[in-house]
């Protein structure tokens, strides 16, 4: 992956965020390449879901500038939300509708109505066409996660916001999703994703970000926070000591 | 619009949405049935210590019997206000010796006294039903005194005591056949009703709107379901207004729907006046209704407090606007209060009032001001 200004899907540029009378980003810095898999870690209370709340447009920042394919976040809150997929950390579907029918309801408040054929066809992707006709409070942890990414992918959005995504759920369907989330990846979506799971990290994403206390501590590949880490006088024997050492 | 109608497709494929569709018209029509028969049936306890003891004393008592509204005793003094003491009835009116003579001379002043207790809710009406009375019977005195007064003048020679009787009589008659506080309601043309003070208030009406306020805040518990799904909808292209106004859409086209239905019916079973501001006022009252409920759901976290809160205010809006009975007429205080609440548009029939069309201009602005606060406040939230 070439590291070219004009690849930058997203920048972020000294970024503020007060939320609740206390600043919950100071100064934030960061670009994301296209078809990139960014892994954003960092303790509870870091500014994880801030950050991932800006991006998202569900909030304003207070002070920087965020843009997303050149397009300032503020002035063209629209058009970057036609670019943006959202994965809540929450499972955001109706649960005494349908799988079907949750498709349809988020397929409305999209741009352009999607065929239920189309809907269908998604479904089908993330392993949920045998489900299409039942009741969302029927399926399974792993099953209602699926659907949960799904309804982000319903507009074919190009940047996949992800907020700990896999939380919660069994190894197969995690397992499940990793998988996926890489082969959107390779079509070309770039995606942000955050999770307290190291393993998930080492093993889908390309580069990672590690926030603490609001300010971006660490950027880079997991090979140059090792590298890090062992300058550090660190000896990191497995992914449980790497991941206590950039959340330390 | 595409909203709305998914959401419709939605309600439609519960059963219970008929139930909530149909809950306000059974109830009406139900309950309002039962309070109807109830209310002729059940009066206010006042006890009458005849001192005089005449015919015009006995007249007055007897007619008084007569009125749904009362339950009329007699009594000794000392055990009607044993009986006050007691609050086993609401007033004590006390007919004072010479009664009769006083009414032939025309003196209305001191021939009944009234004894009632502070806690009386009912004094102001009671009082002008024992007055009317005494009116008719003044009146009768007055216009056979005139009678005799003319024949003086003229210094014919009559039986006097039988002109004077057969002149009271007839001005008596005069009163006859319709009640002495009776108002009749005509809406262009048409007759609503021959009712006296207590019928202007409908209880079919008045218990709709008791359906309506709870049907509103039972159905808009889906903002407090429906909340973490908010914040997703913030980031889609259309955004959480689009879908906030089709949710609105489609309940407000259920809710005028219902109070359509209703209006049919009732109208149909003649329970009220087939009035197109009839029909309005109770759209403007659903809107009302559907908008207060949101609002208040969009500031409160817990389904608990939620229901807890919803149950005293659709209590109170009910109690208050007189949708249970009509308390405007126990005393000018909660009549003012009552005049104010969004259902006085139509329970007491006052959709022949002067100022029907600024009410309801009021009201509309209300629920405007409302449906802002709710999709302020929803916006705000973050989670």
């Amino acid at each position: 992956m070439e590291n070219t200004e004009t690849e930058k899907i997203i920048v972020i540029k000294d970024v503020y965020k007060k939320y609740k009378g206390r600043m919950a980003l100071k100064g934030v810095s960061l670009s994301i390449r296209k078809g990139e898999i960014f892994g954003l870690l960092g303790p509870n209370g870091a500014g994880k879901s801030t950050l991932l709340s800006l991006l998202a447009t569900i909030v304003p920042p207070s002070k920087g500038v965020i843009t997303v394919q050149g397009l300032d976040l503020r002035k063209h809150k629209k058009k970057v939300r036609e670019q943006i997929g959202y994965v809540p950390q929450d499972l955001a579907l109706w649960e005494e509708f349908t799988v079907k029918d949750n498709l349809k309801f988020w397929s409305k408040l999209s741009k352009r109505k999607k065929s239920k054929e189309e809907l269908y066809k998604l479904c089908e992707k993330v392993g949920l066409g045998d489900r299409w006709n039942d009741r969302v409070e029927n399926l399974s942890g792993g099953m209602k996660r699926k659907l949960n990414i799904c309804i982000a992918l319903i507009h074919e959005p190009s940047i996949l916001i992800m907020d700990e995504p896999t939380v919660g759920i069994d190894i197969q369907s995690k397992f499940e999703i990793n998988r996926y989330v890489k082969e959107l990846a390779t079509e070309g979506t770039t995606i942000i994703y955050t999770t307290h799971d190291m393993s998930e990290i080492t093993t889908i994403c390309h580069r990672m970000g590690v926030l603490k206390e609001g300010q971006m501590d660490f950027i880079g590949t997991i090979e140059e926070a090792k590298q890090k880490a062992e300058n550090e006088g660190w000896n990191i024997k497995n992914q449980e000591e790497l991941i206590y050492h950039v959340l330390k | 619009m595409r909203l709305i109608g998914l959401n419709i497709k939605q309600m439609l494929k519960k059963w219970t949405t008929l139930l909530l569709f149909l809950f306000p018209v059974l109830l009406a029509v139900g309950a309002g049935g039962l309070i109807e028969k109830q209310g002729s049936e059940i009066g206010i306890p006042v006890v009458f210590v005849d001192k005089d003891n005449s015919t015009s004393s006995k007249f007055v008592v007897n007619r008084l019997k007569k009125q749904d509204l009362l339950d009329v005793s007699t009594a000794t003094q000392k055990e009607a206000f044993r009986r006050l003491g007691q609050n086993k009835v609401d007033s004590v009116f006390i007919i004072e010796e010479g009664f009769e003579e006083k009414i032939k001379h025309e003196e209305r002043e001191g021939v009944i006294k009234l004894v009632s207790t502070p806690s009386s809710l009912t004094y102001h009406i009671v009082r002008e039903l024992v007055a009317s009375e005494v009116t008719r019977l003044t009146s009768n005195a007055k216009a056979a005194n005139r009678v005799l007064a003319i024949y003086d003048k003229r210094k014919m020679d009559i039986d006097k005591e039988e002109v004077w009787k057969d002149a009271y009589r007839y001005s008596d008659d005069q009163w006859e056949p319709e009640p002495l506080m009776t108002i009749e309601y005509k809406q262009e043309g048409e007759k609503f009703g021959n009712r006296e003070t207590k019928g202007s208030f409908n209880s079919y009406l008045g218990l709709w709107s008791f359906s309506v306020l709870l049907l509103c805040f039972v159905m808009n518990e889906w903002i407090l379901k429906e909340r973490l799904l908010f914040s997703r909808m913030r980031t889609t292209y259309k955004g959480l207004a689009a879908y906030l106004y089709g949710k609105l859409g489609s309940q407000l086209l259920f809710l005028f729907g219902s109070a359509a239905l209703s209006f049919g019916v009732l109208s149909y079973f003649h329970h009220t006046l087939m009035n197109l501001k009839v029909l309005v006022s109770m759209i403007i009252f659903s809107l009302f209704s559907s908008m207060l409920s949101m609002f208040m759901a969009s500031f409160i976290r817990s389904s608990g407090n939620y229901y807890l809160l919803s149950f005293l205010v659709v209590m109170m809006i009910s109690a208050f606007g007189g949708s249970f009975f009509p308390l405007s007429d126990f005393s000018p205080s909660l009549a003012h209060i009552s005049a104010w609440m969004p259902q006085s548009l139509f329970v007491k029939a006052s959709f022949a009032h002067e100022y029907y069309y600024s009410f309801s201009a009021f009201i509309i602005g209300i629920s405007v001001i409302l449906w802002g606060g709710t999709v302020w406040k929803i916006q705000k939230q973050k989670r």
